[in-house]
């Protein structure tokens, strides 16, 4: 009577709630870490450490040891920043664009996507702060009353929309994500043997107990949420587009560029995915859940996506001519092309629009370990793009006296490689402390017939 | 709060007068505070102290000396004139030896913190150089001697007066010569002074001594009038100037005075059409090449046949006999017709020190009927009076044992001397040696004594730089630390109690006064002098002396040999600025590089020698140098600057490039610069070069607007069609265009009179506060100055056109980096200008991505107080030239030229107080202030009538890249080139 | 109402409870709640529950852009106006600004309520009618109450058993 099939199953290895519940929870119950978890935390805090040394020496030294000039004022701090906010978009995009569009095969991955969200968007924080080297000022952001007239902000500058936009993100995708993980909470608090995990998890629950009511309002909130932190997934990297395109800089100014800059978000955010869970599903073995079809999908997805790259590049360096501006010609054809960032610009180009195009070979999307490779392919192409921005830009700009090259210095790429160990060290916790998949919503489409119910009511 | 009632009549008076002394209490051009005493007469040196007694107390405090403190008056009662945060001018004379400048010193709270020019001079006529400007350094630079110095350790100048007293009468018994070696003194007081002391002392033989001296001019001249002098060149009247190897904008010479010259007769303004031509030869790319309309590349040895052929070419065309000449391709067709329109109306100089070279230039201007017109004989340059023989005599003298002692004043031939290795083991024998110099340079530290001098801002003197004309010294500060004027040691050695100002007065009064009938009253007349800070007698008006024709000949141009073009730079000179950091660090106008010296090499020899920018190459097997690709250098020639290499010149000067005075030419005696051939080998090592302008053409953008003076003629826009372009297509906007009440500062710099002598940045650096930053940082392209002087190419091809574009803020109205700053710093004001708070920045450096002039600087680390930086900044002493109204920047905020706000506000007080309007060119910001072309126009656009506004009113005016509509201030006018096409 | 405790009927499938809840309500025996590990949309609408967590959260939207664009009109035209790089004070880019802050107040305040509503704060001690129901189990939860005799519980028990209940329990206050 229930057993009509409707669609393929989501999860394989037919599984019963409880397996569920045992297997996402297992490694939060268990005692002690894997090894492997304690070896990548192991690297992940040097990383972080060596981070912290280039955080002091620019806060006491000063700026002066990064490799910027008087003409090249902005770099790896800016596209660290950038590239950051890119791969925090894939958090977003999966679990609310999919929950919008009740794409359900999403439940397996939003979690840990929306994890990632929470600490690329604080690794991407950072650099702002960093970028201005006496952090201390930092609050001078904030429109608070005070006793300079009192000035407030410009609030027409990009770079407040910027903080605004950024901060929101933060709180929004914070919020959305801790809500989802409330009622795992509650199930572990159920399961815990342990008098302290007990303890956290229940403060963490908040004390929910999955009533009919509670759930009625859960999903609603969560929809609303969602629905509301949907349109930041564009309005985010388009302010951050903003930057660049608010300002005259030959190569920045242009209107293309939000659009172009969620779509490269959105991009790498994904590929960024497709690196993790290729990793997560090998080390718990979770291949049941994050299941090949995903994959697949994903990287069908990327191939798509990279197309829209590839046009966006087109239309940027078809524009630069049709404007016959001789400042956007120096910079998208000689400066870019064929100049002295030429690697730079065909890196880019190669990594974000060729070899996405793999992905048309189903033996290449079946095969894990090219799918994991390309989409490391992906995040390095996605770093070279903003460099090219940024400093291919501002190295030659309008008047050629004030031409100047760039050079990143140790200090700058400490402070990447530490922001990177964040990251990593932050996904590492998640994963060993928090319900990385979401319990709640695996159940809720374990059983196909679940959903038959739902269509017929949806057809009356 | 009780009432105040005034009981007597006397209190009121009282009171009344208060407030009046009040509103005098305002800024003004004078040395007010002076006057009184000045005009009661004698004692005015002791008030002139008492007047400084605050400051000085100020700097004993920091200056570590052992100066009594008593004479730490503290302000009980205000010395007339001297309102704290009011700034006091004073009329004085820049001579260091080799230039001369008439000079304001403006001080606050008593310490003079900046240079300006003096108008009322005629001779450098309110322009200044950047030397000049950065001379005020000198005088807080820690490596000055806190005090004599007897065998190298600190000592007293009593026992330093007895013992040099003793060991003179010595020498004098037993008559050993004592050479009294000083540079050039134009002086006369001074000159008066030192034969009186060699009358004392009839032993003592007075030489002077110039490290590149003139004194093949001298001798021609001797030769073809009998006169052994430097002529005064009128620039101004010439319509064709010619150069060989005279750098006349740059160094040579006068550059202040004659750029002035050149300048006049190039303006452009109130519909003016006429212009001067000048034609330059040359084998370096010098300054004046670049501003040349037409230039030629000629090798050293090529410069004699070239001007024997000009003088053929006359020749033949006024029916002169001709002189046979050897061959040379340069062609002077064009440049001999030019002269010939021109006749009497031309000049030709030439800066090589050749006796046959200005020889020849002596017969071609008498040819072309110059003399009298644009050269005057009558009318003798007192600089460079030092002569090569002298030094050769003295050092055989020693070398004999004939000479027992020496005496060096404001020279440092160990250093800068062509012999000084000679030299350097004849001192070795002397009994007696003592030296003036003010820091333990080379020189110095051979000598038993040192009487530190004191800096010329501490002292009294006077100066004829030319026949006739005078002008003061008088001193701004007190000694700061516990030295003497020479001149003082001197009276003091001959036993004369008398001080050299008073010497100095009495001079004047017995020698000068006579000869004027203006003045009735001495003191009137005495305090004129001091007040106008120059002083002119008339000659009276009489002829040329004849021309007797002297040997006319040419060596044949060496063919093959690798010849040198040694030459002095703008910043460093002959090197006795090495310790100076604002001059290391200001970039050379035609090369743009900082704190080195190195070869310059043309693009083709490069090509030929496999060269690159930077590669190191070795001279002569020893001397290992950078090269620098430079076009316009004539191939199979290099260039070299003097005046590095410093061993002994302070912590920031000592090591700071290579010493090539080794390489001067001295095969005929003289001092040549030019002409010594040498071997240069490529090594594998490279040496970076501090450049700050990395890209050298226009890339076809509308940046420099030129056209040449006949298409000018025709049409005033020539050249200028991007502008018109603009306002036809380009000039709208989404928002109403901004209107401004009461001002508008604009500033506008005409491009052709600017002849890019750098003055300006110096200017500004020492009126903002700009911090130097050190060679490393200029690397990484972080230099701090607020005017950048860009340099353009026409191509980079051998011998291209040159620009020079000087760029500070444009205070556009439409501002990019304004709108960009998230934290409110930059906003505009209701006059134009673009403000930064810099307590309000937070350093994101947008508004310097978004800045399409990049003219915004960011202070990358803590410029002040931090070892990194150990200049001026790092240093309690050389804290005092800082300017009291500009803040110093901390780190991590972003800092531009703020079109001198403070001074802007300083004339908008005055006015407001004196209940006037503000007058056009009331105010003066730094850069215009001293500009000797007075290419830099400042005032209120608003007013039409304002000196900027008729400036800006011709069809040469732009701005600069308009088409972003950024609508800037700041304007360009179009640089006119007076070429055939 | 005084409690007199609860019939607990434990299910093991979302499906089966449907039934179930069906026929209790068929017999019209008032359901108090219903504890599952996931959300079960259907069972909501059989015990036609609402909520206006939407309309709220409009509000707050409306709030976010009204309150910003109020806070930029008064700092940069009012309060302190200032001329940045030639631009009116009152700038239509202030859009962004409101859009941006009325996602922010939109959300914030929706979690808010949520939790309010809900009666959630970190630490609350949950009391579950069965543990399990976080796990693999549906709870239905019935009031006994005072007029509610043994007769009409074994009838509850015995509907919940036919239509599928792995177990019901008795607790009794």
């Amino acid at each position: 009577m229930y057993n009509i099939k409707v669609r393929g199953v989501l999860i394989e290895g037919n599984k019963g709630y409880h397996d569920i519940t045992r297997d996402i929870t297992s490694p939060i119950l268990s005692k002690t870490a894997p090894t492997w978890w304690r070896i990548s935390a192991f690297i992940a805090s040097a990383m972080l450490i060596w981070g912290m040394w280039g955080f002091y020496n620019t806060i006491a030294v000063g700026l002066g040891t990064w490799g910027l000039n008087n003409s090249v004022s902005w770099g790896m701090a800016i596209i660290n920043f950038v590239w950051w906010i890119g791969i925090a978009h894939a958090g977003t995009a999966f679990s609310i664009f999919l929950l919008v569009l009740h794409q359900r095969w999403r439940t397996s991955i939003n979690r840990a996507a929306e994890a990632m969200t929470i600490f690329a968007v604080l690794a991407a924080g950072m650099f702002p702060m960093i970028h201005m080297g006496r952090i201390w000022n930092a609050f001078f952001v904030f429109p608070y009353p005070n006793t300079r007239g009192p000035i407030w902000d410009n609030f027409n500058s990009p770079l407040f929309w910027d903080v605004t936009a950024i901060g929101t993100y933060l709180t929004a995708s914070f919020l959305f994500w801790y809500v989802g993980m409330v009622p795992d909470f509650a199930s572990i608090r159920e399961r815990t043997v342990s008098k302290i995990k007990k303890k956290i998890y229940g403060i963490l629950s908040f004390g929910w107990l999955g009533s009919a009511r509670g759930w009625l309002r859960f999903e609603t909130a969560a929809l609303l949420m969602g629905g509301l932190t949907a349109p930041l997934v564009i309005s985010v990297h388009s302010i951050v587009a903003m930057d660049f395109a608010a300002g005259i800089v030959p190569g920045w100014h242009s209107t293309i560029f939000p659009p172009f800059f969620v779509v490269g978000a959105i991009f790498s955010g994904f590929a960024m995915v497709l690196t993790l869970m290729i990793i997560v599903r090998k080390v718990y073995k979770y291949e049941e859940y994050v299941t090949r079809r995903h994959l697949d999908a994903i990287a069908r997805v990327l191939t798509f996506i990279s197309l829209i790259m590839a046009v966006s590049y087109i239309s940027e360096i078809f524009v630069a001519w049709y404007s016959d501006s001789p400042y956007e010609l120096y910079v998208f054809f000689k400066n870019r092309a064929t100049g002295d960032y030429a690697f730079e610009f065909w890196a880019m180009i190669t990594c974000n629009t060729i070899i996405p195009q793999l992905f048309w070979f189903k033996k290449i999307r079946k095969n894990i370990a090219l799918v994991f490779i390309i989409s490391i392919f992906i995040n390095i192409g996605m770093w070279f793009e903003r460099y090219v921005i940024v400093v291919t830009s501002l190295s030659k700009t309008w008047l050629p006296s004030t031409w100047h090259s760039y050079t990143p210095t140790i200090t700058e790429i400490a402070i990447f490689v530490g922001t990177m160990g964040f990251f990593i060290m932050g996904i590492l916790l998640f994963l060993r402390y928090l319900p990385m998949m979401a319990m709640s919503e695996l159940k809720g489409v374990l059983k196909e017939t679940s959903i038959v119910k739902e269509n017929t009511e949806s057809h009356e | 709060m009780e009432k105040k009632y005034w009981q007597s009549l006397e209190i009121y008076d009282e009171m009344k007068k208060n407030s009046v002394s009040d509103k005098e209490a305002m800024p003004e051009f004078s040395i007010d505070g002076l006057d009184e005493s000045e005009i009661k007469g004698k004692s005015s040196r002791r008030d002139f102290l008492k007047l400084m007694g605050f400051s000085v107390g100020a700097v004993v405090l920091v200056s570590s000396c052992q100066m009594p403190v008593r004479k730490a008056i503290p302000l009980l009662n205000r010395p007339k004139g001297l309102i704290p945060g009011v700034p006091n001018y004073y009329a004085s004379t820049f001579f260091d030896g080799e230039e001369y400048c008439s000079i304001l010193v403006k001080t606050r709270e008593s310490r003079p913190i900046k240079i300006e020019g003096n108008d009322l001079s005629h001779i450098s006529q309110r322009g200044t150089s950047a030397r000049v400007q950065a001379s005020v350094l000198n005088l807080y630079d820690d490596v000055r001697l806190k005090g004599p110095v007897k065998g190298g350790s600190q000592s007293d100048w009593k026992t330093i007066d007895k013992e040099i007293k003793g060991k003179l009468e010595i020498l004098k018994n037993d008559d050993k010569e004592v050479i009294l070696m000083t540079s050039t003194i134009i002086s006369p007081t001074t000159r008066k002074l030192i034969g009186e002391f060699v009358k004392a002392y009839p032993n003592v033989k007075w030489v002077q001594y110039d490290s590149l001296p003139m004194s093949a001019m001298r001798k021609a001249n001797e030769v073809n009038f009998g006169k052994a002098v430097i002529p005064y060149y009128h620039f101004e009247n010439a319509d064709v100037m010619v150069g060989f190897n005279a750098d006349f904008l740059g160094t040579w010479l006068m550059p202040v005075t004659f750029s002035r010259q050149f300048s006049k007769g190039r303006k452009l303004k109130d519909g003016q059409t006429k212009m001067s031509r000048l034609y330059q030869f040359e084998t370096n790319m010098s300054l004046t090449g670049s501003n040349a309309d037409y230039r030629y590349e000629i090798k050293p040895s090529e410069e004699a046949a070239v001007l024997l052929k000009l003088y053929n070419t006359l020749a033949k065309k006024t029916g002169n006999t001709v002189v046979a000449a050897p061959a040379v391709k340069t062609n002077v067709t064009m440049l001999a017709n030019d002269l010939l329109k021109a006749k009497g109306k031309s000049l030709v100089v030439s800066g090589t020190n050749d006796v046959k070279i200005q020889l020849l230039v002596n017969a071609i201007n008498n040819l072309l009927g110059n003399y009298g017109k644009t050269i005057d004989l009558n009318t003798a340059v007192n600089l460079k009076q030092g002569l090569e023989s002298d030094v050769m005599q003295t050092i055989n003298g020693i070398q004999s044992g004939k000479v027992g002692g020496i005496f060096f004043y404001n020279v440092n031939p160990v250093y800068d001397s062509v012999h000084k290795d000679k030299l350097t083991k004849a001192l070795k024998k002397l009994p007696l040696k003592v030296s003036f110099a003010t820091t333990m340079d080379e020189t110095a530290q051979l000598c038993d004594y040192v009487c530190p001098d004191n800096n010329y801002l501490e002292s009294w003197n006077d100066a004829e730089p030319i026949q006739g004309f005078y002008s003061f010294t008088q001193p701004t500060i007190r000694p700061i630390f516990d030295t003497r004027q020479f001149q003082e040691n001197l009276l003091t050695w001959m036993g004369v109690d008398q001080s050299f100002s008073d010497y100095l007065e009495k001079n004047w009064q017995t020698n000068f006064f006579p000869k004027q009938n203006t003045f009735t009253d001495f003191d009137k007349f005495w305090f004129k002098c001091k007040k106008d800070g120059v002083y002119y007698i008339a000659a009276k008006e009489q002829s040329q002396p004849a021309f007797k024709a002297g040997k006319l000949e040419a060596g044949k141009p060496k063919a093959g040999a690798l010849e040198v073009a040694l030459y002095e730079n703008i910043s460093m000179g002959s090197g006795r600025y090495a310790n100076n950091p604002w001059l290391q660090e200001l970039p050379d106008p035609i090369t743009t590089a900082t704190w080195d010296n190195y070869v310059t090499i043309s693009p083709a020899f490069a090509k030929a020698q496999g060269l690159k920018q930077e590669d190191v190459v070795k001279i002569n097997g020893k001397l290992e140098l950078p090269v620098l690709i430079q076009p316009g250098q004539t191939k199979s020639t290099i260039g070299i600057a003097l005046g590095y290499g410093r061993s002994h010149a302070g912590k920031v000067g000592d090591g700071v490039g290579k010493d090539v005075y080794g390489l001067i030419n001295n095969s005929d005696g003289l001092n040549n610069l030019l002409g010594s051939t040498v071997k240069l080998e490529k090594t594998s090592k490279t040496y970076s070069l501090a450049l700050t302008q990395m890209h050298q053409v226009m890339e076809g953008r509308p940046i420099v607007h030129e056209t040449v003076l006949r298409s000018f003629i025709k049409n005033p826009t020539s050249g200028n069609e991007a502008h018109v372009k603009f306002l036809k297509t380009e000039n709208f906007s989404l928002y109403p265009e901004p209107k401004f009440d009461a001002f508008q500062w604009g500033l506008s710099i005409d491009l052709n009179s600017c002849t890019g002598c750098s003055n300006c940045v110096i200017s500004c650096q020492a009126e903002n506060n700009v911090a130097v930053v050190g060679k490393d940082q200029v690397r990484r392209g972080r230099i701090m100055q607020w005017i950048r002087i860009d340099r353009y190419y026409s191509e980079m091809a051998d011998n291209p056109e040159v620009f020079h574009q000087p760029v500070m803020c444009l205070q556009c109205d439409n501002a990019p980096c304004e709108n960009v700053c998230p934290v409110a710093a930059l906003s505009h004001s209701d006059e134009g200008l673009s403000q930064v708070a810099y307590n309000r920045c937070i350093g994101t450096r947008y508004c310097i991505a978004n800045c399409p002039y990049k003219v915004r600087r960011f202070n990358w680390y803590e410029f002040v107080n931090n070892n990194m930086f150990d200049y001026n900044m790092n240093s309690d002493l050389g804290k005092l030239v800082l300017n009291p109204d500009v803040t110093v920047r901390q780190r991590g905020v972003v800092e531009k030229c703020t079109s001198c706000q403070q001074r802007i506000q300083e004339k908008k007080l005055l006015a407001k107080s004196e209940d006037r309007e503000l007058r056009d060119g009331e105010i003066l910001v730094a850069c215009q202030q001293s500009c000797p072309t007075d290419a830099i126009q400042f005032g209120n656009l608003l007013d039409k009538k304002s000196m900027v506004s008729r400036t800006n009113d011709t069809g040469r005016m732009y701005h600069l890249l308009e088409s972003l509509h950024t609508l800037p201030s700041l304007s360009y006018l179009t640089k006119v080139r007076n070429k055939k096409a | 109402m005084n409690n007199q405790g609860q019939i607990l009927g434990v299910f093991d499938d979302p499906d089966v409870i449907n039934t179930a809840v069906d026929e209790l309500l068929r017999n019209n025996i008032e359901i108090k709640d219903v504890f599952s590990p996931f959300p079960l949309e259907h069972v909501w609408e059989k015990l036609n529950l609402k909520t206006r967590i939407p309309y709220a959260t409009f509000l707050y939207g409306a709030f976010g852009t009204i309150g910003t664009f109020a806070f930029l009109y008064w700092t940069s035209v009012i309060n302190y106006p200032l001329i940045f790089g030639g631009k009116p004070t009152d700038s239509l880019s202030f859009v962004v600004l409101m859009f941006v802050l009325a996602i922010l107040s939109g959300v914030v305040f929706t979690f808010l309520t949520f939790i309010v509503r809900e009666k959630l704060w970190p630490g609350k001690n949950a009391k579950m009618p069965d543990p399990r129901s976080m796990d693999d189990k549906f709870v239905i939860v019935i009031e006994k109450d005072k007029e509610m005799d043994e007769a009409a519980v074994r009838k509850i028990d015995e509907l919940l058993r036919k239509n599928g209940a792995v177990e019901v329990n008795m607790s009794n206050a």
